[in-house]
């Protein structure tokens, strides 16, 4: 790294200081490990692409330019200081983050929406129950990895545990709805 | 080594999902070269089956993804298109929120010009929608859209096959003549680029029935952040009755042109938009060049046939891999260690194949990892 470029890092650092408290790379990296997550993860739950989430981090660049994804920062760092102190359970934290990542805007990155949500409480209580005891067994970049394995082979237990393990609950619950009959 | 497809299409790794299936990377070794492949159950491949059959060969447009060819394998069928990297609008958006009017016209620009292409073939695209509409890994240069997913395109004025075809698509993105059932045709499209306009300006999704409520008392005001040249445009596709929107995306565009005359030039201000290269590193056991690949001590490529000449479907050589290159070119270098045996046999000059058949084939003993080329 040359110094100019030195110089356009520490400038884009300062900026983050001013404008959401500290660097982001600091920032970043106390969520992933207060609420026990992964880079790419963490990029899942804040709509950011993954390079993008990246060059945030490293300084290449200074601003979160989805006015979306700076709430969806705000409400995970209430939630990473309440994890940390232990006022919510992993569980329940996992919970919050599924919310998260679905507030503001968050459904434009789903590729295939469904309506179903209205008026299925029971469904969306029995997915979440999967969602939770599968997640509870494993982390969800396992049960991604575990599904990257079988999907040449299996591709529709892939399905399922991608979906279930690591999706969004509306994707599961659409899963869920399309395999009930 | 991955499992190999028709006897032609080693699975490299996943990069995507559609509604119906997964799309991987594959190496073909027909043709040597890296390429996009869904995956899909045959029951779930017969509109695009068709498409492939019919169409294919014939749009080939720079602006358009295409499925370019087809192979079949037990009860799956297998799709290409070229290699792109830089994710979908629905990506963008994600990174960068709302997007400059000036950005979003040369989007949009590219977008109607490309399904300009696809209506002139009398295919109704039927499901344009953010996550559809793919980028080039341009980086911070001038973007490149590519329209993707003709997962329920239909050729207009020919029956549907199936009662299951009416309720098809992306609930809000659908057109209302859409919803209400009518036949398929050019200015539903229209409707859905309207709200992707939107989308792109405005960093979220649009409510459609709001929206559609809001033109019974007439064209409403620009929404904040769309300048008035460029809403007019959206105005026009997004009105309710198909009879009084653009009949052509061709007619759509030209008074885009000239409404993007109109905008202010972009500020200095305005944040730099890169579409990143979204496609990991290759995975383990695969080059710039392909896979590296196990030989037996003796015996080897036995079964090297001409099974690899056999074409496994129409419409190959469609496009010309753009985004394979461009995705390569950050993929960095890919470590090859040859195992520590002695000698590596170099491989033998026929097309090498890899008949697999039922699955991963686990390495066979007394092998050695030799580069592919």
């Amino acid at each position: 790294m040359d110094a100019a470029q030195q110089d356009a890092t520490a400038r884009a650092r300062e900026l983050q200081r001013s404008w959401y408290g500290e660097p982001l790379g600091a920032l970043f990296r106390r969520l992933i490990d207060d609420l026990g997550l992964n880079q790419a993860r963490l990029a899942a739950v804040l709509g950011l692409s993954a390079p993008m989430l990246s060059q945030l981090m490293s300084g290449q660049r200074a601003k979160i330019g989805n006015p979306a994804v700076v709430q969806r920062v705000q409400a995970l760092q209430e939630l990473s200081s309440q994890a940390a102190d232990g006022r919510v359970s992993a569980a329940e934290a996992a919970e919050r983050m599924e919310e998260i990542k679905k507030s503001a805007g968050g459904s434009v990155l789903n590729t295939t929406q469904t309506t179903a949500s209205t008026g299925a409480p029971t469904v969306r209580r029995v997915v979440r129950e999967i969602q939770s005891l599968l997640r509870s067994v494993s982390a969800a970049g396992d049960i991604i990895d575990a599904a990257d394995t079988l999907a040449p082979t299996h591709p529709e237990l892939a399905e399922f545990l991608r979906v279930y393990g690591a999706g969004r609950t509306a994707e599961a619950v659409a899963h869920y709805e399309a395999h009930q009959n | 080594m991955g499992e190999v497809f028709a006897g032609r299409y080693e699975l490299v790794d996943p990069i995507g999902r559609g509604g119906v299936g997964a799309v991987w990377r594959v190496w073909d070794h027909r043709r040597r070269r890296y390429v996009a492949a869904k995956v899909l159950q045959q029951r779930d491949a017969h509109t695009l089956l068709r498409f492939v059959r019919e169409q294919a060969l014939r749009i080939d447009h720079p602006y358009v993804l295409a499925p370019a060819s087809w192979a079949a394998d037990d009860d799956k069928v297998l799709f290409t298109m070229d290699l792109v990297g830089g994710g979908s609008l629905a990506h963008l958006i994600g990174d960068y929120g709302p997007l400059p009017p000036r950005y979003v016209c040369t989007l949009l620009d590219q977008l109607l010009s490309g399904l300009a292409a696809v209506h002139a073939e009398g295919v109704v695209h039927r499901d344009i929608k953010p996550a559809n509409i793919l980028l080039e890994a341009t980086g911070t240069g001038r973007p490149h859209v590519r329209l993707s997913d003709f997962g329920i395109a239909l050729t207009k004025g020919e029956p549907r096959l199936t009662e299951a075809n009416y309720v098809m698509g992306t609930p809000g993105y659908f057109a209302p003549e859409q919803m209400m059932g009518e036949e398929p045709d050019f200015p539903a499209d229209l409707f859905a680029v309207g709200l992707v306009a939107l989308y792109l300006l405005s960093g979220h999704k649009p409510d459609a029935d709001a929206l559609i409520k809001l033109f019974e008392q007439g064209v409403p005001n620009a929404p904040t952040g769309v300048p008035e040249p460029l809403w007019q445009v959206i105005a026009n596709l997004l009105q309710p009755d198909p009879e009084d929107r653009f009949r052509t995306a061709t007619g759509a565009r030209k008074a885009l042109l000239a409404a993007t005359e109109m905008l202010p030039e972009p500020g200095i201000d305005d944040e730099m938009i890169e579409v990143f290269d979204h496609l990991g590193p290759l995975p383990e056991g695969f080059g710039p060049e392909g896979p590296f690949r196990t030989i037996r001590r003796a015996g080897a490529d036995t079964k090297a046939d001409t099974k690899a000449d056999t074409d496994t479907g129409t419409g190959t050589g469609t496009g010309t891999g753009t985004g394979t290159g461009t995705a390569h070119a950050h993929n960095g270098p890919t470590p090859q260690p040859p195992g520590p045996q002695g000698p590596i046999t170099p491989p033998p000059s026929e097309p090498p194949l890899f008949l697999s058949g039922s699955g991963s084939t686990p390495v066979p003993s007394g092998t050695s990892w030799v580069p592919f080329l």
